[in-house]
């Protein structure tokens, strides 16, 4: 009896063992399985996951015929790891002529990282040496792929390497000064900082478990946010143009000693700008080297006193208020008085019998006042503000200025006629070009436009300018207008500088006195404006060369005019002008 | 377990058959039939072990399948990685090579210069419009006025020809075939290099071709 009953009872301990060992399992494993399941499982994916930030691609900046002006490009940056570098001297490299490794010193490993780099070895060891203990450095920023490709090869364990998206501009300075530039921050200037948001890319991210080697283990979960990639800036600037145009004005500059230059070419028909170009400007690639002042685009951003180049903007306003006719008549004395001061021509003259056309194609100042006299300063004061003057072009160009154009009820006696031929009222070149394509358009004033379109990633195409056209001047005022300009490319003391053989060319020189202080100087800004073909006008060029120290005439500008006229005539392949009209009598 | 050892047992009980008995007596025990049906059946065990090993067998299988794709999608979406920033530095490469800058200092190493005031002829009445001039003189002009940093200069390019002239260490690295890419050393690097050929070739392209086509003979 005593031996079973001691059997039964190891029995039960038995049970009661495995029993309590079963419930401890169980509680242990409710205990795993639900009540720490959530925090336990987050803590084994975020062991083995890794989120990696994908990069979007910034949009590209192109010209009217897709030509690449500003352009993303993969940039790397080599970085080491100081404290693991072997501090005994000898490390490893991958074997260049088969496969494992090969033992090198660290000096060597150094040199042949500063072979294809290009970088000294010993800026590679102060890099190193800066701070032993860290776990980061950079060895060389932003290397090309190919140097990249180089350095991943050499297998050196403790140089890394991390993407670094980069912005090139290829064509270097053309159309530079429009296109703008990146700096640490982000967009600095040009259309890369008023188009940002055309162009900037989100990056997006991406997790995923993965295993010892990396790899993602299949069926793990992807949370991923897609990067977005920038949308293409298409400009309606000609890249081709825009190059030869600047080499133009930038020779020229030189030449006759300017402090600054400037020339704008329009298309007629839809007010696209075809080339804005300054000279001094700015390399996009290299912005350290370019000057304060050039970092923007004058065109857009210096108004000055315009002169005569306004001539044919007053003449075109008193003809469509029905005030003159190009045949209109009139005495034009040697110096025209007005209260508080007298105004006077550029040459000494006896009174002159002039018609309108004769005025313009002589640049009377003295002409122009007494035309003026036909028309109230406040309707004289709209016509301009309806042709732009005092208000920012469409484009609003970053750091665009509005130009000065005074109320009229402040002008007095004398600037009430000075503004009719450019002195005591300012524009910038874009408005002054913009004059002369509303007259070479019949009249009617199209929204100048810089930039073509914005095209996203997904296809979707925004930033389209509006293209409404408004009547300035009635269409008979901008023609005959036209054709009176005919006469300086024709007749004038410049025409054989502004002629084009084949083509009808009307223009108008302007050569302004720069007032500084309060009062005029012997500094001028010389420039020519003009149309061509005049017959079915196509094309606007403004050339102008501020403060020249050699050449203070329009006729340091004429040849630029001239040159830059007949490269857009032939580019975009104008027919000749077939059509003759008959020139307006000049003098009566 | 019992402890009584067995000396102590009578005889009968050591012996499995008992003397008193004469025949041993055999009994059968039978199954009825529906015990028999009831029994388990060895087939149905080996069919749901077998099918048990089949269904690891195949998870396995896809496992094994699925793991290789996953690493196929690695390499895959490396080497796509890869060939996306050589396709963009490639890219990089020709967008600088086509750059007015580029071209004009290729042109000028072949003796060209831009073009004069321009002439029109008529096809219709052949009448000739404007006065052709020459071409300016080659490499005229500052090539400075319109600047493009993006233009290896000369010094980078003589550094470049120099680092691709020594082939030892580094040339031998870009064995594989993603180093192999062509961009960078070749193209736009040595302009000189490759305009001089070009400009002695054009001199004797002209006889060559007219090799392959019928010379024209002219009076």
């Amino acid at each position: 009896m005593n031996s079973q009953r001691s059997t039964r009872t190891r029995l039960a301990l038995t049970v009661i063992a495995v029993f309590a060992v079963v419930v401890v399992f169980a509680i242990r494993l409710v205990d795993i399985q639900v009540v720490r399941a959530g925090e336990l499982t987050t803590a084994a994916v975020a062991n083995r996951s890794k989120t990696l930030t994908t990069y979007g691609t910034r949009g590209e900046i192109v010209d009217t015929d897709g030509v690449v002006l500003a352009d993303s490009v993969d940039r790397f940056d080599i970085t080491v790891s100081p404290r693991s570098v072997p501090a005994n001297g000898k490390t490893v490299e991958a074997n260049p002529v088969g496969k494992g490794t090969i033992d090198v010193s660290v000096e060597q490993a150094l040199t042949d990282i500063g072979k294809v780099t290009g970088t000294k070895v010993s800026a590679l060891k102060a890099a190193i040496a800066a701070d032993p203990k860290s776990d980061f450095a950079y060895l060389v920023k932003g290397v090309k792929l190919d140097v990249y490709t180089k350095v991943t090869a050499l297998g050196i364990p403790w140089v890394y390497d991390e993407p670094h998206p980069g912005r090139v501009y290829p064509n270097g300075a053309v159309a530079g000064n429009l296109v703008g530039f990146m700096g640490t921050d982000g967009a600095q200037a040009g259309i890369e900082l008023t188009e940002n948001k055309c162009l900037a890319s989100t990056n997006g991210t991406s997790t995923y478990e993965r295993g010892a080697d990396g790899v993602r283990i299949p069926g793990s979960t992807v949370t991923a946010t897609a990067p977005k990639d920038g949308g293409t800036v298409k400009l309606t600037i000609d890249q081709d143009l825009s190059y030869f145009v600047q080499q133009t004005i930038a020779a020229r500059a030189k030449a006759i000693g300017a402090q600054w230059a400037t020339a704008v070419v329009v298309r007629v028909k839809d007010g696209n700008l075809m080339a804005v170009a300054d000279w001094p400007t700015v390399d996009p690639n290299n912005v350290s080297a370019a000057k304060r002042t050039a970092l923007g685009s004058l065109a857009f951003s210096t108004s000055y006193e315009p002169g005569s180049t306004f001539k044919p903007m007053t003449v075109a306003s008193l003809i469509d208020a029905g005030k003159i006719t190009p045949t209109t008549k009139i005495k034009v004395p040697n110096q025209y008085f007005v209260k508080g001061g007298e105004i006077s021509d550029s040459w000494d003259h006896e009174t002159l019998k002039y018609t309108t056309a004769g005025v313009i194609l002589n640049s009377s100042n003295v002409g122009i006042s007494v035309l003026s006299e036909t028309l109230d300063k406040y309707k004289r004061h709209d016509y301009m503000t309806k042709f732009g003057i005092g208000s920012e072009t469409a484009v609003h160009f970053n750091g665009e200025d509005s130009g000065q154009l005074r109320a009229a009820k402040n002008w007095d006696p004398v600037t009430d006629k000075t503004v009719q031929f450019g002195q005591g009222v300012g524009a910038t070149s874009v408005q002054v070009a913009s004059i002369y394509q509303t007259l070479a358009n019949g009249g009617v004033k199209k929204p100048l436009s810089l930039v073509e379109s914005c095209t996203a990633a997904d296809g979707t195409v925004s930033d389209v300018p509006n293209k409404k056209g408004t009547r300035v001047v009635s269409e008979y005022a901008a023609k005959s207008t036209v054709h009176m300009m005919e006469g300086v490319a024709t007749v004038g003391w410049l025409a054989s500088q502004l002629k084009i053989p084949g083509y009808r060319v009307a223009a108008k020189t302007g050569t302004a006195e720069v007032a500084e202080n309060g009062v005029y100087t012997g500094e001028r800004i010389v420039s020519v404006a003009g149309i061509a073909p005049a017959d079915d006008p196509q094309y606007v060029v403004v050339a102008t060369y501020g403060k020249p120290s050699t050449m203070k005439t329009s006729e340091a500008a004429a040849p630029t005019f001239q040159k830059i006229m007949a490269q857009v005539l032939k580019k975009y392949r104008v027919l000749p002008s077939t059509k003759t009209d008959k020139p307006i009598p000049v003098t009566w | 377990m019992s402890t009584i050892l067995v000396s102590s047992l009578p005889d009968y009980a050591r012996s499995p058959e008992r003397p008193d008995h004469g025949a041993p007596r055999q009994i059968e025990i039978v199954t009825t039939r529906a015990q028999r049906s009831a029994r388990p059946r060895l087939a149905y065990a080996l069919i749901a072990v077998g099918g048990i090993f089949l269904i690891f067998m195949a998870q396995l299988g896809v496992s094994i399948a699925l793991s290789d794709g996953a690493y196929k999608i690695s390499s895959l979406n490396s080497a796509q990685r890869d060939l996306t920033r050589e396709a963009s530095a490639l890219n990089e490469v020709n967008n600088l090579n086509a750059s007015p800058q580029n071209l004009r200092t290729l042109a000028a190493g072949i003796g060209m210069g831009s073009g004069g005031a321009a002439a029109f002829i008529n096809s219709g009445s052949g009448k000739v419009t404007g006065i052709a001039a020459p071409a300016e003189k080659s490499g005229a002009g500052s090539s400075s006025n319109v600047p493009n940093g993006a233009l290896p200069t000369a010094k980078q390019k003589a550094k470049e020809a120099a680092a691709t002239a020594t082939p030892p260490a580094v040339a031998a690295t870009t064995n594989s075939p993603e180093t192999e890419n062509p961009t960078i050393t070749v193209e736009g690097s040595t302009p000189t290099a490759a305009g001089a050929p070009a400009a002695s070739t054009s001199t004797t392209s002209i006889p060559s071709s007219s090799g392959a086509l019928p010379s024209p003979v002219t009076h």
